[in-house]
């Protein structure tokens, strides 16, 4: 769960829900990551920085250039928790359908006001 | 008794929506959400399956669903009421927490859980909102990122 957790916090960020959602479309190499922001190349790095130390981004050096990818498996562990308690819900309100069923016929209907 | 915190503040994002309807009314409904005999009936991977249910049914009141309870470690829900009205509303806060037997805790952080009641025909339709919350303390760790990985995760993760 503490992981979890260092997911959320870097999801935090407006600019880093955007670069993520830059990469979304495929690799990049960090220096055009900063473009469609209007900030420095350094604080942009600082960003990925934060996205790659939460696992959520890969750089990669490849000669004098450094590729970021989405790294999709820790994404996927905060997209299971929604994903989980969506499943875990809907079971309650199955088992809770269930309880109501099995309780036998209901008590004639009081009047309505 | 003071409220939480998060009582006051805005609310977060939604992360989950269920709805239902219920062959029972709507007092009915509610007390199986509030009375931990019934609860432990029902609440859980499957029916009967609970360790134990504790309710302290007021607003700021706790409450404790264990999964389990081990001599190592008890795995459950827990929180506090926030809103309370019968036969109509319950909101309380949500956290999953493992207590471990040397007083290690791993919890989730606080999200918010509410549910309403409404008659409707001859029964009760409840509608469940679970969300983020944005209190100080949550809106730092998590601030947007719940709408974030329930929108645009999935639509990463459905593509690849």
């Amino acid at each position: 769960m503490r992981n979890l957790d260092t997911t959320f916090a870097a999801l935090s960020d407006e600019t880093r829900r955007a670069i993520l959602g830059q990469l979304m479309q495929g690799e990049a190499r960090l220096s055009d990551l900063a473009e469609p922001f209007d900030m420095s190349q350094t604080a942009v790095s600082k960003h990925v920085r934060v996205l790659s130390n939460a696992g959520l981004l890969v750089v990669e050096k490849r000669g004098r250039t450094r590729h970021c990818r989405l790294n999709a498996s820790v994404m996927k562990e905060a997209s299971d928790w929604i994903a989980d308690y969506e499943t875990f819900w809907t079971q309650q309100f199955a088992n809770l359908a269930q309880h109501f069923s099995q309780r036998g016929p209901r008590p004639p209907k009081e009047p309505q006001e | 008794m003071t409220l939480p915190d998060v009582a006051t503040t805005e609310p977060g994002d939604v992360l989950i929506i269920v709805e239902g309807h219920f062959a029972a009314t709507p007092a009915e409904v509610f007390q199986a959400w509030t009375d931990p005999a019934i609860v432990k009936q029902w609440f859980g991977r499957v029916p009967n399956s609970l360790h134990s249910a504790t309710i302290d049914l007021r607003e700021g009141g706790a409450w404790r669903f264990l999964e389990s309870s081990g001599e190592e470690k008890s795995v459950g829900f827990e929180g506090a009421y926030l809103v309370i009205e019968p036969d109509a509303r319950l909101v309380f806060t949500w956290s999953k927490v493992i207590a471990h037997a040397s007083g290690a805790r791993e919890a989730t952080p606080a999200s918010q859980v509410d549910v309403t009641f409404s008659p409707s025909g001859d029964g009760t339709d409840v509608r469940l909102v679970h969300s983020s919350v944005h209190d100080e303390v949550t809106r730092h760790a998590f601030g947007g990122g719940w709408a974030f990985a329930f929108n645009t995760m999935r639509a990463l993760l459905s593509t690849s």
